[in-house]
């Protein structure tokens, strides 16, 4: 098995220290820092994604796998900045006024950096207003809102609506997830796509940007 | 396997229809439609299978229905029109109550060297100081002791002259129908309005106190003081508070409680008695982490931690003096729920797992990540409650064997498994990977909220003195499985104590002695609340803690 392959599996596994040596020795190789991260770990985490995505793994193996990834990504950033790679794309990421759920805004995070974009991540109970500031100050291609409660998925209407208030609803693509939002939700309130799960958001984010 | 077959007549959904007709059927997510927990064979009035319900049903282990004409069938997906048979699994998960026996206190079992020793007889609690004498009059007449858990409900009958403990009695809560943890619980409010709930636990409590009086030998109206404790969600439920605003930001409860009322207003039989709510801390933190701060004296043991190892994972230090407390989100696979084949603590569940003697050629290797050799299943050793042939899987039965399974290599430390069927020996019971994982997300939640409360203390961990594992089933855990499995700081193995139901202790105390309600006021006025949700060494530590080898055990 090649050293990609091997880093690949690696994180899938989330053996961290396998993954801190792989990356190394691809190093050492010779191999470039964007091939580490494109064809290594990006690579063993969209292959987990599209498994949790078909309910084959669950919430502990993608934290195991992101804490893996994210050992190798440190090694890698200066290299990476060195090289000069691009992301591919910007999203502004949070979970909506009201709700503290962070895990699984946490996963979309994960799945979306393992895509490849650059993630903005404005935590928990983010009001419209904030979302605004972030969208003026980052110029993000993409806004994702996540709601886990009934009681604050109406949120997620309320913050397209202050981007439209500010003029900058034209600029990103707003993206909705949470266990009780739905299709139908999704259209009601304006957004331009709807997920049902942190892997198909990445898919999603990528769909909107290309 | 055997069913218990009830006619129900109506129109309708299933779920709704066994509830109105009192059926205690678990509903993990609380009939959204996703878990798929809540089968039943049907025979009679009912729809087809949609297509979405078929998916959740593949994923079901296979059952043999227990007579021709029955079709298996989710409640949250079935509707009926017209008379309906249903059967349900009669496994220890419909009408389950947990252990909770009276005794004298015993220490914890350390590693057995052959043979499996019986389940201790563990009292109901462990550190109630034998003097809490009544204050009042008629110390011939009752008292009671309520503990409102997310996941189990336990009423005990006290007499008032002496304290001791006549009867008890204890269930499965349920409002377990309307979803697994508090949350659900919330939202379920929130989209069915609280009165379901509420009639739910009111009528529980009424019946498990008219048994209990009636094992008591003691008469209604010779009941004088009841006291009612739980988590802050559970008291708003049951006294019509409103939950709203406990499921979104500043998540604050509607009240803190704190009061005493005529006991007539929930528990109409209870005409003499006087109804007292504990103080809550918080939203999360609530009357019953008080009671158990005032039961296990945790504001006279410097440097200790109380952990009651529940679906709720409620848990405070007292660091140099000062008391910090948090709320962790387990989840109730511990309680045996959520778990293919988990059950509570009855006869026939598998309590104890371990290796035989020799199995393990290295038995750190798996810890350490380094080539190992797999074991075998053949070399697991297993025990039941009451020798019982083995049903299922409790709590205390799932950690040991995940210890086990980690020790003969059949699992690598990320939780992987190295087969899809993990039999536990020749039970006849496996557990499955997704099981595993649900062990990972609740043992990594109460680990992380153990690791927070020492690292916001500011004490080093050697510095903790006492580990008190409280609820029913935290009693009965094994030091040695819970630090294997990385739940408990390896430090504090030989340091933990078990609390017994520390909650349920502290009601009873304040049942006997009303001038206590002084000190479980000042123990909800100081103890500080740390917030999990959004604290980032919190989630560091929780996905570090997803490792069966968490950075706690390599210190």
């Amino acid at each position: 098995m090649s050293v990609l392959e091997s880093l690949s599996e690696a994180v899938q596994k989330g053996r961290a220290k396998d993954v801190t040596a792989l990356v190394e020795e691809g190093l050492s190789e010779g191999l470039s820092a964007q091939e580490l991260l494109d064809k290594g770990l990006l690579d063993g985490m969209g292959v987990l994604g599209e498994r949790f995505k078909n309910n084959e793994v669950f919430v502990p193996e993608v934290l195991i796998a992101a804490r893996a990834l994210n050992k190798g990504t440190e090694i890698l950033k200066a290299r990476l900045a060195e090289e000069g790679v691009e992301s591919r794309g910007k999203v502004v990421l949070g979970t909506v006024k009201g709700d503290l759920h962070d895990i699984g805004k946490n996963l979309v995070k994960i799945m979306l950096e393992g895509a490849g974009f650059a993630v903005i991540d404005m935590g928990v109970d983010v009001s419209g207003e904030q979302f605004v500031a972030a969208v003026k100050e980052h110029k993000p291609d993409v806004v994702a809102l996540s709601a886990l409660l009934t009681t604050t998925m109406g949120q997620q209407g309320e913050i397209i609506k202050a981007l439209e208030d500010a003029g900058v609803r034209d600029t990103v693509k707003v993206i909705i997830g949470g266990a009780p939002i739905t299709k139908a939700f999704a259209d009601q309130i304006g957004a331009d796509g709807y997920s049902a799960d942190a892997a198909s958001a990445a898919d999603l984010a990528k769909s909107l940007v290309s | 396997m055997k069913f218990e077959t009830v006619k129900i007549r109506g129109g309708g959904l299933l779920s709704d229809a066994l509830f109105a007709a009192g059926v205690p059927l678990s509903m993990p997510c609380g009939g959204r439609r996703s878990c798929g927990k809540c089968a039943v064979f049907v025979s009679g009035a009912a729809d087809e299978v949609s297509e979405e319900e078929k998916i959740l049903l593949a994923r079901l282990p296979e059952k043999t229905p227990p007579a021709p004409g029955y079709v298996r069938r989710l409640a949250c997906f079935c509707h009926i029109s017209g008379e309906v048979l249903a059967a349900l699994e009669d496994d220890g998960r419909i009408a389950v109550a947990s252990p909770c026996r009276c005794g004298a206190p015993s220490p914890l079992p350390r590693s057995p060297a052959g043979d499996i020793p019986p389940r201790p007889r563990l009292p109901i609690f462990n550190l109630i100081s034998s003097k809490f004498n009544y204050d009042g009059e008629h110390p011939e007449d009752f008292g009671v002791a309520v503990d409102i858990g997310t996941t189990t409900v336990t009423v005990i009958v006290l007499r008032l002259g002496d304290g001791r403990i006549l009867a008890d009695k204890s269930e499965r809560n349920r409002q377990t129908v309307f979803g697994a943890d508090v949350l659900s619980r919330i939202d379920a409010a929130n989209r069915l309005g609280a009165e379901p709930l509420r009639d739910a636990i009111t009528g529980q409590l009424c019946r498990l106190i008219a048994d209990a009086l009636s094992v008591a030998g003691a008469a209604p109206e010779a009941v004088r003081r009841i006291c009612v404790t739980g988590n802050t969600t559970m008291l708003h439920l049951l006294t019509g508070h409103s939950v709203a605003s406990l499921g979104v930001v500043p998540f604050e409860p509607e009240t803190r409680f704190g009061e005493t009322l005529p006991a007539v207003s929930l528990f109409p039989a209870l005409t003499s008695a006087r109804l007292y709510l504990p103080n809550a801390i918080s939203a999360y933190v609530g009357p019953d982490i008080v009671c158990g701060i005032l039961s296990s004296g945790l504001p006279d043991r410097e440097n200790s931690l109380l952990v009651d190892v529940g679906t709720n994972g409620e848990m405070a230090i007292n660091a140099n003096g000062c008391l910090l407390c948090c709320a962790t989100a387990a989840g109730p696979a511990f309680e045996g729920a959520e778990i293919s084949s988990g059950m509570a603590a009855l006869p026939g569940a598998i309590d104890f797992v371990r290796p035989i003697p020799g199995a393990l050629r290295s038995p750190e290797s798996a810890a350490r990540g380094t080539p190992r050799i797999k074991g075998d299943y053949k070399e697991i050793y297993f025990s039941t409650i009451g020798g019982q042939p083995a049903v299922g899987v409790c709590g205390t039965g799932l950690i040991s064997a995940v210890d086990t399974l980690l020790k003969l290599g059949l699992m690598d430390e990320t939780g992987m498994a190295y087969d899809d069927e993990l039999p536990l020996g020749n039970s006849g019971i496996s557990l499955t990977q997704q099981d595993i994982r649900k062990l990972q997300l609740a043992k990594s939640a109460i680990a992380s909220g153990i690791a927070t409360l020492i690292h916001e203390g500011g004490l080093p961990e050697n510095d903790v003195r006492a580990l008190y594992l409280s609820g029913g089933f935290g009693s009965y855990i094994r030091p040695e499985s819970a630090i294997g499995i990385g739940l408990i700081p390896k430090t504090l193995g030989d340091r933990s104590v078990s609390a017994g139901n520390s909650a349920l202790a502290g009601a009873a105390q304040l049942t006997l002695n009303a001038g206590l309600r002084e000190k479980a006021v000042e123990i909800a006025n100081v103890t500080k609340e740390i917030q999990l949700a959004t604290h980032p060494f919190f989630m560091e530590q929780y996905i570090e803690n997803m490792m069966f080898d968490s950075i706690h055990n390599t210190l």
